[in-house]
């Protein structure tokens, strides 16, 4: 199995090359997942940078560019993917070294539209309590686990990183507006009514086509509008 | 920059692009039950194609052109240059298309003297 690289070391090199690994297809098993090859090419190099932890889809930390199509490493079968394999950092953003990127500005742009509750003051003597239909309402919006693959396959925040909130910041926003027991709903919508917060979005759905975890961040930046339509 | 909405824009857009959908067909139509005769010239035949009730129409047409070109290229200007000059271009498109405003209202009224 051929694995191409793409590589890059601030300290010495003015532009990212790749370099091409081969691993025994004998260390390869039907359930093998890409991270485990990538554990296998830092035995050959262990110079090769890429992040991961939980290593089950559940920190987001290996998000990569795989074959053209951003992905977790750790819930990518290497038996779905087609030979040869072409790894490149998440694109859009500043690499650090080979696959690692500088996730700040997405970050930002996370902590930009308020990511946590906003409600009454805390009452010890009383719940904040919402029906089974208003918690419902919340699938598929706070499952995110900022991986950074919806954002970074999406061009409006190739272009505007800066100023564009991004599908997961978004997503992240609609998950509080829509949040019975938020009471900043208004303020959250009228923060994100600019014509570069959330109006870049095209809906072109490359970030519902790129997230591990099947969410649907454009189908959430279009509810974000059709509330902002009829709230604001 | 700042001044510039996001949802109002989104709206006006899709407003405009709903009229002139309904528009544009309703405009092929009239144009095809104005008769055209070898005898009548050209601006006796615009004016007995707008009809008052056409022209209103016509006019809100041109200004809902006006506010989709305004908030369709004002997107491209915002995606793709670079933010420095990014005032700069908006303030020459709206220039432009004051000008063209302008352009097509003298139009107007050299077609339809006694009229407008």
């Amino acid at each position: 199995m051929k694995l191409t690289i793409s590589r890059y070391n601030p300290e010495k090199d003015k532009v990212p090359y790749d370099e091409t690994f081969e691993i025994d297809d004998a260390l390869i098993k039907h359930d093998t997942m890409l991270l485990d090859v990538l554990h296998l090419v830092r035995e050959q190099d262990p110079s090769v940078g890429f992040r991961f932890s939980c290593q089950e889809g559940v920190c987001g930390s290996d998000g990569m560019n795989v074959n053209g199509k951003n992905h977790l490493s750790c819930i990518t079968p290497i038996s779905t993917l087609s030979q040869p394999i072409i790894i490149k950092p998440l694109p859009g953003l500043p690499i650090i070294k080979d696959l690692i990127i500088d996730m700040s500005l997405f970050y930002q742009q996370y902590q930009d539209v308020d990511p946590f509750l906003q409600t009454e003051p805390l009452d010890h003597e009383k719940e904040h309590l919402q029906s089974p239909e208003e918690r419902a309402k919340l699938d598929g919006s706070y499952e995110c686990i900022l991986c950074g693959c919806c954002s970074t396959s999406c061009p409006s925040f190739w272009w505007n990183p800066d100023q564009f909130a991004g599908p997961a910041a978004l997503l992240a926003a609609s998950r509080f507006i829509i949040d019975s027991r938020d009471i900043k709903h208004i303020d959250r919508l009228k923060d994100l009514d600019s014509p570069t917060k959330t109006f870049r979005c095209r809906h072109i759905q490359n970030c519902t086509d790129a997230c591990p975890k099947g969410l649907n961040p454009s189908r959430a930046i279009q509810e974000l509008k059709s509330i902002m339509l009829k709230d604001l | 920059m700042m001044k510039l909405s996001g949802l109002k824009a989104y709206i006006w857009q899709r407003i405009s692009a709903v009229y002139l959908l309904l528009f544009f067909p309703y405009l092929f139509w009239q144009i095809q039950n104005t008769p055209i005769t070898m005898s009548v010239e050209f601006s006796s035949w615009l004016q007995s194609l707008f009809t008052p009730w056409f022209s209103a129409l016509s006019f809100m047409a041109l200004v809902l052109i006006m506010t989709h070109a305004w908030v369709g290229l004002r997107d491209v200007i915002i995606d793709y240059l670079p933010k420095e000059r990014v005032n700069f271009w908006l303030n020459l498109y709206g220039l432009f298309l004051i000008v063209v405003c302008i352009d097509l209202l003298t139009l107007i009224i050299w077609i339809f003297p006694t009229t407008s």
